[in-house]
């Protein structure tokens, strides 16, 4: 067509564009092509990456489950021990209050053995009777009482060794220090305390049918938590709190509700300061080489398992 | 002849029984008092010092004698309630609740406390917890009551503890 002659200018500018568009129509096919299959990759894509995402949710999932369980069976296994460490304690307890107990016997036979001696078992004789009627003396006249009193006093300072003897401390076991643990919560662990509960490594027993069994090394160790723990309300100004004696694992547990007191001070180092001064006074744990402890643990782990 | 005993000075479980207290009370107040010894040894002085820092106090000498026409329940019941009339213990004023029982033998506290369990139940008693334990005291409200039962025997509290 070109080569005709005297063609009007617009066909050939016609043609011009008639050819520019077929190439625009041909390199948008090939761009849409290429944008069609792009697009269809990024779709995979996006399909491959939200398949990942759902299967690592369901991961977390089943993380997050695994994690609370490895929670609850550390909690389990924090709670069986503190159960577990009572009962050694309380077993080591029992254990060194027979042997005090024999230590005690022993050392009271001795001093039994003594009073047989006729000279000492004749001061005995007169120290009784003057026992007996010692209520009665403030009847009898003036010089005639001095008179019983001071006899009395010779008599008393015969047997002064003995006396002194008869209330000396127990005997030392000489055996190795075994350490038992006093366990201390208060609930809530944060903020204003409505509860404290300590629990000790004796039998309950030393608190429910303490007149039924003969008061031994437990039953001191009870004595003694129980006035640190009086001692320790009233130093943190709940000295009227009322408290309750009850069993946990079969041990003696000290429960006080402190919700109607406003606890000044921080209860928890001051109890650790009440078994400090604790160990230094019972000479009775000394000489049975008990060394006791205190040990602060969250409430949940002393709480009862049932349920 | 006598033995150690004559020289030593008590327990706490001694002194315990002695006042009809748990060794745990006898513990408390010592302390509340600054006065437990250290070697947990009690003599005399530690005892009275029990008796008046605690208010420790002794209302019977034996089972009271029965009275004619009353059952032994209601004689015991009716002179515990005067002897708490006449010591005031009228709400908002407390005793003890073991000052009420001692020195009366088993049975008889027995019998007592189930009476005096159920006075608390309807009422006529109060009791509040305190740190030295369980504390009881005539409900302001039921005070005539309690006066006309204590006085002639009669009245709405004389067979509230028969319900028990």
């Amino acid at each position: 067509m070109s080569d005709v002659p005297n063609r009007p200018a617009v066909i050939a500018v016609l043609e011009e564009i008639a050819q520019w568009k077929s190439r625009a129509d041909a390199e948008f096919a090939t761009t849409m092509s290429d944008v069609d299959r792009d697009e269809a990759a990024a779709r995979r894509a996006i399909d491959e990456a939200q398949r990942q995402l759902i299967a690592l949710a369901a991961l977390r999932a089943e993380l997050k489950d695994k994690h609370a369980l490895v929670g609850l069976g550390a909690e389990g296994r924090e709670r069986a021990a503190l159960r577990e460490g009572l009962a050694t304690d309380r077993k080591a307890i029992e254990g060194r209050a027979a042997l005090l107990d024999a230590a005690i016997a022993a050392q009271d036979g001795e001093l039994q053995r003594q009073l047989q001696d006729p000279e000492v078992a004749s001061a005995v004789e007169e120290y009784e009777k003057f026992v007996e009627v010692e209520s009665s003396l403030a009847a009898l006249p003036v010089g005639y009482r001095k008179a019983i009193l001071d006899h009395h006093e010779r008599v008393r300072r015969r047997l002064e060794p003995v006396i002194a003897a008869s209330n000396a401390g127990p005997p030392n076991l000489g055996l190795a220090n075994v350490g038992v643990g006093v366990l201390f919560a208060v609930d809530p662990a944060e903020g204003p305390p409505e509860a404290l509960v300590a629990v000790l490594p004796v039998p309950f027993a030393v608190c429910r049918d303490w007149a039924d069994r003969k008061e031994d090394l437990s039953s001191r160790f009870a004595y003694r938590v129980v006035a640190a723990v009086s001692r320790l309300l009233g130093a943190v100004g709940a000295g009227a709190a009322p408290i309750q004696y009850t069993e946990l694992s079969g041990c003696l547990a000290v429960q006080v509700w402190l919700g109607d007191c406003e606890v000044q001070g921080d209860i928890k180092e001051r109890a650790l300061e009440e078994i400090e001064a604790l160990r230094e006074e019972a000479s009775e744990l000394a000489a049975a080489g008990i060394e006791l402890y205190g040990l602060w643990v969250r409430a949940a782990m002393l709480a009862d398992e049932e349920g | 002849m006598a033995g150690l005993e004559l020289f030593q000075r008590m327990s706490v479980e001694q002194v315990a029984k002695w006042l009809e207290l748990h060794p745990f009370e006898i513990v408390r107040i010592l302390v509340a008092d600054g006065s437990l010894p250290s070697d947990l040894r009690l003599d005399a002085a530690n005892v009275e010092r029990i008796r008046a820092a605690g208010g420790l106090e002794t209302w019977w000498e034996g089972p009271p004698a029965a009275v004619a026409g009353q059952t032994s329940a209601q004689t015991i019941i009716r002179l515990l309630l005067a002897k708490v009339l006449e010591k005031d213990y009228v709400e908002p004023r407390s005793v003890r609740a073991d000052n009420l029982f001692r020195g009366l033998d088993a049975e008889h506290q027995r019998g007592l406390r189930r009476a005096v369990n159920a006075l608390i139940r309807e009422g006529v008693l109060v009791s509040s917890m305190s740190a030295t334990g369980l504390t009881l005291g005539i409900a302001a409200a039921r005070l005539a009551e309690v006066r006309q039962f204590a006085t002639s025997g009669a009245g709405p509290v004389a067979h509230l503890w028969d319900q028990e």
